[in-house]
This record gives C-alpha cells, sequence and structure tokens, in this order.
C-alpha cells in the first residue's frame, strides 16, 4: 500500500469514528443539526453527481426533492402507512426525474440550467397553488418519522448511514463503464456522438439517477423537519444546492457534504451571534470563487498537492 | 491496477463496516437523551423567553418591530415579573420556515426556554407550532394564519400577537353590508394570508345577504397591479375590497387605485395590512380617507398608552407586529406577578387565558376554547394628525369578535380552509 492510500483509509476510519461517536459528545441540538447537514448535502450530492461527471448544472433539483417530500408528507396526512408513504414518494420521484430527464436530455450548459430551472420552477407553482394537496404556503405540518428512527439520535445514525452508501454508491456509478461516458459526455459531446453514444440517453439516465439520490434527500429532509412547504422546492433551495457544491468542490466526493456544512453553519449557527450573517455568506463564496475555483476540498488538494511536490517531486512523478 | 482494485475493494469493506456499524449503534442511546424533560427549564428564578423574529430575509422590517415593541415593554417595566427574572433570547428565523425550525429546536433543546414567542409568518408558525406541541413547550404565537387556532389548534399554542386573517375581516363584511353596500368586488393576494383575508370579508358580507361579484387574485410578487385595478374599475359594484399582503403589494396596489381613479369612483374597504405605518409612510397623503378593518388601531383609545410610549422612544408609529410583541410580553408579566412557581407548557397557557385581560392595549379581550383571542375589530379611517403624520382613527368597533364570528365552532372547521376556490360565499 503507498503512503497515499494509507493516509486515505486512515482518514476515512477517523472520520467514520468521529461521526459515530459525535451524538455521545455534543448535544440535541448539534446532533440534529448534522442530520440536517448530512440529508441537505446528500441533495447537493445529486446535483455534484450531474455537475461533476456529466459537466451539467441543475438549477431545479430542489423540485424532484419536494415531489418526494410532498408525496411522503400527503400520504401521511393521508394516513397511509409507511410502505406506502415511501411508495408514493418513490414513484413521484421517478416521474419528476422522468419529466426532468426527457426535456432537459438533449440540453447541455446553459441551456440545460434554463430548463431545470424552468421544471423546478413548475414544481414550485404546483406546490405554491395546489393547496387542497400542498397545504399552499402553509405547507404540511404533523408528518411524524417512523417510530424506529423517531429519536433525534436514532434519525441521525440512518441519514448517516444513507449518506455513507449513497456516496459509495455514487463512487461505483462514477468508475463504472457509464461514468465514463458521462464524462466523455461532458468533455467532449461531439466527439461521443460520433463514437456512437446515444448521448441523450446517457443523459437521461443520469437524471435519473441523480433525481433517486434527491428523492432520497427530499424524503429525508421531511422527517429531519417533519414539515414540507413550498420554499423546499423553490428556487432559493436549487441554487442553494448549486452554491454549495461549488463552494466545495464541484466533482469531489466530500466536497457537497463540506459545502453544506460551511452554509449550514453560517445561516443556522453563526446568525446565532452575526445579525449581518448574510454578508459573510456571500464574501465567503465570492473569497472562494476568486482564490479557490476548485471549492475548498479542490483548494486544499491543490495546496496539499503543492506542499508534496516541494518535498518529494520524485514520488508525484511516479504517481502521476 | 492492482493497487486500485486493492483501493476500491478496501473502500468497499469500509463502506459496509460503517454502514453495519452505524445500524448497531442505532441500537444503544447516548445517554441521559431519554431523560432529559426540554419542558423544564433549569432556573428557577430565571424565566426564560426565546423569541423567533425574522431579523433578516424579505420580512426583516417586521422583525425590527417586534423587537421594538418586546424591549419597551420589559424597558419601561423591568425585566422583573413577580418572583421571576425574564430573560429573552433573541433568534433570528431568516423569513424561512426550515430556519424557524431548527432554532425553535436551539431555543428548546439548548436554551431550555420556558416559552417562544413568534414567528410571525404562516408557514413558520405553522410549522414552530407543531414542533413545540411535540415538546410541551408553550408558544405564544404572532401569526395570522387562522389554522393555527383552528384546524391544527394545540394546547400549547396560545395566539397573543394577532388576530388570524379572516378572523379580523369578518366584522368588514358586516360593516359593508351596514352601510348599505349590496354588491362588491374583490382583490386580494393569491397566497394563503390572501385567501384567508379575503374569505373573513366574503363569508360574513354573504351571509348578511351581500353578493360577491368578481374576485381577482394577484400573485404575491406582482409589481404592476394596474391590469387589475383597470378590471375593477368597470365592476360597476358597490364596493371594493383588497386584501393586500403588507409589502410592497399594497403601497403598488394604493398607488394605481389612486392613479386610475378608482378610490374615486367606488368605496373601497382593505384589511388590516394594506394601510400599516410602514404603507403609509411610503405612500402618504393617496391613503387620505381609506377605511379598513383590523384588530390594531394607531388612533384607538386603547392603544393610546403605547402608542405615545413607542413613539418617544423610536421615533415612529408602531406597526401592529410592534403592538403584538408587546401586548405579548405585558400578558406574560401580568400572569407571572401572580404566581409562586414557574409556570410552563399547558399551565403557562391556561394560566394567561385566566389572567385579568381587561385593558390591553389590543382592547377588552378574552381567549376561547381554541386559543384565538376574542376582543374588539375596528373599522378604521386614515387621517392626518395634528403633527401631519398619516395614522389610522377608529370609525367603528365591534367588541368581542370571535375567529368564527357568528357561526359555530365544529360546523365552521368542517368548511375547508380558505382558498381561490373556497371563499365562503
Amino acid at each position: 500500500m503507498t503512503r497515499t492510500q494509507i493516509v486515505k483509509v486512515a482518514a476515512i476510519a477517523v472520520l467514520a469514528g468521529i461521526a459515530i461517536a459525535l451524538p455521545y459528545v455534543v448535544t440535541n441540538y448539534y446532533v440534529t443539526l448534522l442530520s440536517l447537514i448530512l440529508a441537505t448535502a446528500l441533495l447537493a450530492t445529486s446535483v455534484n453527481m450531474l455537475a461533476g461527471d456529466a459537466g451539467l448544472f441543475s438549477l431545479g433539483h430542489a423540485g424532484i426533492a419536494a415531489a418526494a417530500g410532498y408525496g411522503l408528507a400527503w400520504a401521511s396526512r393521508q394516513g397511509f402507512d409507511l410502505l406506502w408513504q415511501l411508495v408514493i414518494a418513490g414513484v413521484l420521484t421517478l416521474v419528476a426525474s422522468a419529466i426532468y430527464g426527457l426535456i432537459s436530455m438533449r440540453t447541455n450548459g446553459v441551456f440545460y440550467l434554463m430548463v431545470t430551472l424552468a421544471a423546478g420552477m413548475v414544481c414550485f407553482g404546483m406546490a405554491y397553488r395546489w393547496s387542497s394537496v400542498t397545504g399552499g404556503d402553509n405547507g404540511l405540518t404533523g408528518i411524524r418519522r417512523p417510530e424506529l428512527i423517531g429519536e433525534y439520535w436514532q434519525f441521525y445514525f440512518f441519514v448517516l448511514a444513507a449518506f455513507v452508501l449513497v456516496t459509495f454508491a455514487l463512487i461505483r456509478v462514477s468508475r463504472s463503464p457509464f461514468g465514463l461516458a458521462l464524462r466523455g459526455i461532458r468533455d467532449s459531446e461531439s466527439r461521443m456522438r460520433s463514437l456512437g453514444y446515444n448521448v441523450p440517453a446517457y443523459k437521461f439516465v443520469g437524471m435519473m439517477l441523480s433525481g433517486v439520490v434527491a428523492g432520497l434527500a427530499g424524503i429525508l429532509l421531511v422527517w429531519q423537519t417533519e414539515f414540507i412547504s413550498p420554499s423546499f422546492a423553490g428556487f432559493e433551495a436549487s441554487a442553494l444546492a448549486l452554491v454549495m457544491i461549488v463552494l466545495g468542490g464541484i466533482g469531489t466526493t466530500m466536497g457537497p457534504l463540506v459545502g453544506t456544512a460551511v452554509v449550514l453553519a453560517i445561516s443556522q449557527v453563526l446568525s446565532t451571534y452575526v445579525d449581518r450573517w448574510p454578508t459573510i455568506l456571500g464574501a465567503l463564496f465570492i473569497a472562494s470563487v476568486i482564490l479557490a475555483p476548485q471549492g475548498l476540498i479542490g483548494g486544499m488538494r491543490a495546496l496539499a498537492s503543492r506542499v508534496r511536490a516541494r518535498n518529494r517531486p520524485q514520488q508525484l512523478s511516479r504517481e502521476g | 491496477m492492482q493497487s486500485r482494485n486493492i483501493l476500491r475493494q478496501r473502500r468497499t469493506v469500509a463502506a459496509a463496516i460503517l454502514a453495519t456499524g452505524a445500524l448497531i449503534i442505532t441500537g444503544c442511546a447516548p445517554s441521559g437523551s431519554l431523560s432529559e424533560d426540554p419542558s423544564k427549564g433549569g432556573d428557577a428564578d430565571t424565566f426564560t423567553v426565546g423569541m423567533l423574529a425574522p431579523m433578516t430575509g424579505f420580512v426583516s422590517a417586521i422583525g425590527t418591530d417586534m423587537k421594538q415593541g418586546w424591549d419597551l415593554y420589559w424597558e419601561e417595566n423591568g425585566t422583573t415579573a413577580g418572583k421571576f427574572t425574564i430573560k429573552t433570547v433573541l433568534e433570528d428565523d431568516a423569513s424561512s420556515a426550515e430556519t424557524a425550525l431548527t432554532k425553535a429546536n436551539r431555543l428548546v433543546t439548548e436554551e431550555k426556554v420556558d416559552v417562544v414567542v413568534g414567528p410571525v409568518l404562516a408557514n413558520q408558525a405553522l410549522a414552530v407550532a407543531d414542533y413545540l406541541d411535540q415538546q410541551g413547550v408553550a408558544n405564544l404565537s404572532q401569526t395570522s394564519a387562522d389554522d393555527v387556532t383552528q384546524r391544527e389548534s394545540s394546547p400549547y399554542v396560545l395566539r397573543t400577537g394577532a388576530m388570524g386573517g379572516s378572523h379580523h375581516t369578518f366584522a368588514g363584511g358586516q360593516w359593508a353590508y351596514e352601510q348599505g353596500h349590496r354588491s362588491a368586488a374583490t382583490l386580494c393576494v393569491d397566497y394563503a394570508f390572501g385567501w384567508e383575508t379575503c374569505g373573513g370579508f366574503v363569508k360574513a358580507f354573504t351571509d348578511a345577504g351581500g353578493t360577491v361579484e368578481q374576485q381577482l387574485w394577484y400573485p404575491g410578487d406582482a409589481t404592476d397591479l394596474s391590469t387589475y385595478v383597470t378590471q375593477l374599475l368597470n365592476s360597476g359594484v358597490d364596493l371594493i375590497y383588497a386584501g393586500t399582503a403588507g409589502g410592497t403589494d399594497s403601497s403598488n396596489f394604493l398607488r394605481s387605485a389612486s392613479d386610475f381613479g378608482l378610490m374615486d369612483k367606488y368605496p373601497l374597504l382593505t384589511n388590516c395590512c394594506t394601510l400599516d405605518q410602514a404603507i403609509l409612510q411610503d405612500v402618504g397623503d393617496i391613503a387620505l380617507g381609506v377605511k379598513s378593518v383590523s384588530y390594531y388601531a394607531e388612533g384607538s383609545k386603547q392603544a393610546q398608552e403605547f402608542v405615545e410610549a413607542f413613539e418617544a422612544k423610536y421615533g415612529i408609529i408602531p406597526s401592529s407586529y410592534a403592538l403584538g410583541a408587546y401586548a405579548t410580553a405585558q400578558l406574560l408579566a401580568a400572569t407571572l406577578s401572580g404566581v409562586d412557581e414557574k409556570l410552563t407548557g399547558e399551565d403557562l397557557i391556561d394560566a394567561i387565558k385566566a389572567a385579568d385581560l381587561s385593558g390591553s392595549p389590543w382592547g377588552d379581550i378574552s381567549f376561547d376554547d381554541y386559543n384565538s383571542m376574542v376582543g374588539p375589530v375596528m373599522i378604521r379611517e386614515v387621517e392626518k394628525r395634528a403633527d401631519g403624520k398619516l395614522w389610522n382613527a377608529v370609525v367603528q368597533q365591534y367588541e368581542g369578535v370571535s375567529q368564527f364570528w357568528t357561526f359555530d365552532p365544529e360546523d365552521y372547521m368542517k368548511n375547508p380552509s380558505f382558498s381561490p376556490s373556497y371563499t365562503g360565499k
């Protein structure tokens, strides 16, 4: 095993240890906040998967999460049991993802951004106006988590497990031939087309996979807050997901988590002590785009490799 | 290539271990988490109030008003109530329901507050009330959302800082009919608050015998309301009723209504928020003489003392949100002065309901079985004060108005919540 591998495995072990130990160390509020961060990071991860692998930036993923969330919330309010709640949420996720996929699969770049933005706004509009089902602007309250994960710390472990599993699954997807094809499309769509790849089909499947992750995030977020309102599907939620991955580092595995943690730490924790927290968030975002365009993870990686290159230039050349 | 495979395997193994570990751990609770009772605060002599107010976001002006009203009461009267020292923990809810929920969680589990005051937006209030109801923590709500004290009412939630969206507009419908108006057209903002504020008027007006001929809805972020105003110009009705949200939409409506001569052609009645102080300062004299229906009037007798004190301190005439926070502080102080032991949860709510509530700046109020205020609602008219400032003076006051107006609560709540497809016609 090379040194880098040892470092990586050790880092994963330490992170896992910390993640598992945390609920025994910090209080209820911070554990709940961590669950929120992990669930939100899952939404950011779903955006990151498309952005990193396929180079497709979605501005509407909160709409898919909201479709799942509203499905779950509505079914729960109607008195359906857990299985049916999940079935309804799942079906809505697939339908929403399929619609997103169909209308966006022949576009790229800024057009992809616009089409997904429009789809997100349609989801928001439905949540906002179809008040007999969605509760309109008031949203739906009185949703309860399943008993098995009812306690805050049980829910934390559940979200943690979901996040870890999804992250590893997406690493596998990214390294599969399918993931490689997506990266090919990102780098040169015309070449992939001339090589005989059905580019729209790949984009469609990519959206479906990403949508499933977003739907899972939606379910977890509704269980987290036990409440859903149209802002869940709104532009701000979609845009924040994008901000989070840009801040953390597009295409990196831990980028979405780091970005989400930073954004939520500022909006939820720092806001208790500082009135002008939105200014800090904005300044941080600008600073990161200028100073670390690869995001916090990307910036740290660049820094680390620069240090390594200075210390052991021969090692770097062998790895490269 | 081989080392990559090994790495991949290791990662898969690590993932499996982590996932299993997480599942196993789920079996054992962190120590203390089960024995904690969040409804009991720490110190026996300190009564901690958690306040959720929008200090940032699209309604941050309301947050400032609430804070000023709240602070004013404790500065006037000192932060001691009976045997207790009042400690306030203010949290910014960022005008967002999700943030309000996380902050409510912080107030309950970290600050161990004895009561939560706020929040003000409808979706925030419903979400936070649901959370506090589960935690058994008392909530003194500041919102206008009908269902907080109707279909979603809770023994832990008392609405002390406002009246419901339809609650305060019923009297407007009744008054309009009493004035001899028999047909009306409505223009309201197209979300829950607008639906409710329209529904109250329409239900009472049609119940009295009037007819509503035309109902228009505009999106909350509309910047130009002239198209709606011109439609109303040709409605040929006896009265126009407008229910706006109290933001820039209200100013825009008043300007358009004035420019296109709607105010000259038809009598106009609006809801509470169309003629709020912030709007009056914005639009100026064109609002003179416009009538509205609300649970608060700057010119009312009962609010005079509060208005003078507020103006002396902050230099502006207070809004209803400032009064909501002030009156809530007053109720809390009055209740705590009379007790020996700290009251929390349902006991606190019951004690506030049982306290002597006459002579509050809302007027003589009481609380109904669903924890909503029963109190005066005023028909108001914008007047110019001697010093040139605009305010709402009282034209007529309806005493003891219930959130169910004249209807039976049980029957009333069988109706769907107000929406564009149901406004009580």
